[in-house]
């Protein structure tokens, strides 16, 4: 039989496709919609009702903080739990990492919906607290999207390492400033930006915790709902450029710091 | 009086509590000596090794650095600093701070000479810079400071990693199979410039390798290890002219190993002739006889005592490896001249090349008891006995009941007993069922006509077994005991305790 054989320029066509149907078309929409009016022609008015309405200003600050609070608090718990499942030397490890894994198999509203209850049994009415029950809906939602990178980096560190910092009159603090911390940056960096930048948007977790507070998603739906596509798709636009900020911010950061030895993508 | 650095008294270590991975292990170390650890892996030399670092701590024994007792002592503690066998350069630091890792650690301690009052600090970015200079002088990287770890080859890693340890100045510098990863070429540079280095330094280096000729090339001092213990401490000819055993003469250079016995004064018969030697042993003692390739001499087949049939010729750059079969025995000859396959050759080994060692004795004895009067129990394995046959003289009264020998008439469950299997009562066979014991092959040693086996069982029982056919390190053999030639023999109380 004659075998066929693919040049890699053939084998990477379906790939090509894909990518345009699903991320560069959608993108030309998405900034189509941004800068032309429901006339169809050229505007900036969207742009300029973004900078101009504190509604709008005022919930990117709020999504900001919110984002920045969830993922500090992700990065809390996820460092030093991260931490003891990959070098505790606990027996069961592999078990415990997929207790904190497990929740991400089951359907994400159920998960909030079981955590909606138990947060209504411990503050009778939710509206009273929406930013503390906004941090721990989305705490709990993205906790091992903050675990796996960080403990696959715990796990990809040569323990040789650590010897030789002890070999050399390390301590076990300087162990762990000098060795251990620097080379989990790359496990931070993903975590973190796998962390804040969902925490933006992801509005469903206010909106099922009864939560009468505006997060960036929020606004961008409630556009969508009244068919105002020209709005929505501009507030769409300016967290794609503040994501594309941050990605290249936290890149650069983790260069410096890991030297050459790459290896982390985002 | 010797000049200790080092010494390990009685060191034992075991994980978890099982097995002996290091057994007894005894060494003084003088102050500037080259000393390797050798042995094949998992002989526990990186085990103790990492014992003399810190990594690992003993389960019983000490160790004695100047006098001092450091057992306990964390690795950061110790002035004693390690080169990896992966280097473990830190990914994220350059050269530079690779080198200056362990100054920056430092503190030092300075006495004012007006008041005498010591105070310590931390060592200067000057000092530093000075010091991480010198040692990559010392490795030939000259500037390579900026540089990246990851933009260097191995060989320069490895020279890092030894910039990184000396510039501590420790006192006993450890290296754990450092050159393992390097090309032959390479090694063999490295090899020159870690002796030289040595001397220019003045620091102990305790240095561990598998690779034999490494060890002969680098030491002052070679400690040939196996199974976890020290097999023998000696210079680098020592062990190679005199080795102690048949493990350390095989494991060190090529040899010739043969059973031989004492048929005179300082006369020795191995391969079916009697050779004049050097060593005196009584006579009719039975030995080991080594002989190295190159100390057996080609000669007219009409004027020697030994003769063969050369099998095959191997040209080796400087030398040819010649073997020969003589009767059932096999030879191997290193020598300058060549032969043809076919030729009837003459063989002569001077006394001063016989090496001769006492063979330990090659029964198998297991100690155990019975469960009644038919049945002996060794850790867990029962093994049906006929008394009659096993311990002549006694007499099997029924299931319980034995009458031994010198009369008394006892239960047999109380009995605690040795059995006594000779080397050649066993025979090794690849189905598992066939025999009485089972277990892996954990060394094997080539003796001219047979080979001698270890063979490991699950419970760390080790049985000798010669075997003329060839089976691999780690096979998985059942042992076949003819019982016709076991003995039982009783154990006194007090043998017992």
């Amino acid at each position: 039989m004659k075998g066929v054989v693919l040049t890699r320029k053939q084998l990477a066509i379906p790939y090509a496709i894909f990518l345009i149907l699903f991320v560069a078309l959608p993108l030309i929409i998405l900034i189509y919609y941004a800068f032309t009016d429901s006339a169809g022609r050229f505007s900036l008015d969207a742009l300029l009702h973004f900078f101009s309405d504190t509604n709008t200003t005022g919930t990117l600050v709020y999504s900001l903080g919110v984002s920045f609070v969830v993922t500090a608090v992700c990065l809390l718990i996820a460092y030093p739990l991260a931490y003891i499942l990959a070098r505790g030397g606990l027996k069961n490890s592999s078990a415990l990492l997929l207790l904190f894994i497990m929740p991400m198999w089951i359907n994400f509203t159920l998960r909030i919906t079981a955590l909606k209850e138990i947060l209504t049994l411990l503050e009778g009415n939710l509206a009273y607290y929406p930013f503390l029950n906004t941090v721990v809906g989305m705490t709990y939602d993205f906790l091992p999207f903050m675990v796996l990178p960080l403990y696959t980096s715990f796990l990809k560190q040569d323990k040789d390492l650590n010897e030789a910092a002890a070999d050399l009159g390390a301590g076990a603090l300087q162990v762990f400033l000098r060795v251990t911390l620097p080379l989990s940056v790359p496990g931070i960096i993903s975590g973190v930006t796998m962390v804040f930048l969902p925490a933006m948007t992801n509005y469903v977790v206010l909106d099922m915790l009864y939560n009468s507070t505006y997060i960036m998603g929020s606004l961008i739906g409630s556009y969508f709902s009244a068919y105002d596509w020209h709005n929505g798709s501009l507030i769409a636009f300016v967290l794609l450029i503040i994501i594309l900020a941050i990605t290249l911010v936290t890149n650069r950061f983790g260069e410096e710091d890991d030297g050459k030895r790459g290896g982390m993508t985002v | 009086m010797s000049d200790n650095i080092i010494e390990l008294k009685n060191i034992f270590k075991s994980y978890d509590g099982k097995i002996n991975v290091v057994e007894d292990i005894n060494l003084e170390i003088e102050r500037g000596e080259f000393v390797t650890l050798l042995g094949p892996s998992g002989c526990g030399k990186t085990t103790t090794l990492r014992m003399i670092a810190g990594f690992e701590l003993p389960t019983s024994g000490q160790i004695l650095l100047d006098g001092k007792d450091i057992s306990v002592l964390p690795p950061n503690k110790r002035p004693i600093n390690t080169v990896f066998q992966k280097y473990a350069l830190f990914p994220h630091l350059n050269i530079f701070e690779n080198i200056a890792f362990g100054l920056r650690m430092k503190v030092i301690e300075e006495k004012d000479p007006a008041t005498g009052k010591v105070t310590t600090r931390k060592l200067k970015d000057k000092e530093i810079v000075e010091k991480v200079h010198h040692a990559l002088e010392i490795v030939d990287l000259e500037g390579f400071d900026k540089r990246s770890v990851s933009t260097l080859s191995g060989g320069q890693q490895q020279r890092v990693a030894i910039a990184r340890a000396i510039v501590n100045e420790p006192k006993i510098l450890l290296l754990d199979e450092p050159l393992g990863a390097l090309d032959l070429k390479m090694r063999k540079e490295m090899q020159i410039e870690l002796k030289a280095m040595h001397k220019e330094l003045g620091i102990t280096f305790i240095y561990v390798t598998h690779d034999q000729e490494e060890a002969l090339t680098m030491s002052d001092k070679i400690v040939v290890m196996s199974d976890g213990c020290i097999q023998q401490i000696g210079t680098p000819e020592d062990i190679y002219n005199e080795p102690v055993n048949a493990f350390v003469a095989d494991f060190i250079g090529e040899s010739n190993i043969f059973n031989g016995r004492m048929v005179d004064k300082l006369k020795v018969e191995f391969c079916g002739v009697a050779f004049d030697c050097v060593d005196d042993y009584p006579k009719n003692q039975l030995v080991e006889v080594v002989v190295r390739p190159e100390d057996i001499k080609m000669i007219p087949a009409d004027t020697a005592k030994l003769t063969g049939t050369v099998t095959s010729v191997t040209f080796k750059g400087v030398h040819h490896e010649i073997t020969v079969e003589s009767g059932k025995y096999e030879l191997v000859i290193r020598s300058t001249r060549s032969a043809k396959v076919g030729d009837v050759i003459g063989m002569k080994i001077g006394p001063e090349e016989i090496h001769v060692m006492e063979r330990e004795s090659s029964d198998n004895i297991l100690e155990g008891g019975m469960m009644n009067s038919g049945l002996f129990a060794y850790e867990g394995t029962m093994i049906p006995v006929k008394m009659e046959e096993q311990y002549p003289g006694s007499v099997t009264l029924d299931e319980e009941m034995v009458k031994l020998p010198d009369g008394r008439e006892v239960t047999a469950s109380d009995l605690d007993m040795r059995m006594i299997i000779p080397i050649d009562a066993i025979s090794m066979s690849d189905d598992p069922k066939a025999g009485i014991f089972a277990g892996n092959i954990i060394s094997l040693i080539y003796k001219g006509d047979h080979y001698k086996y270890v063979v490991r069982t699950k419970n760390e029982t080790d049985f000798v077994v010669d075997d003329e056919f060839l089976w691999n390190e780690n096979d998985y053999v059942s042992l076949v005991v003819d019982m016709k030639r076991v003995r039982l023999e009783v154990m006194d109380k007090e043998e017992k305790k």
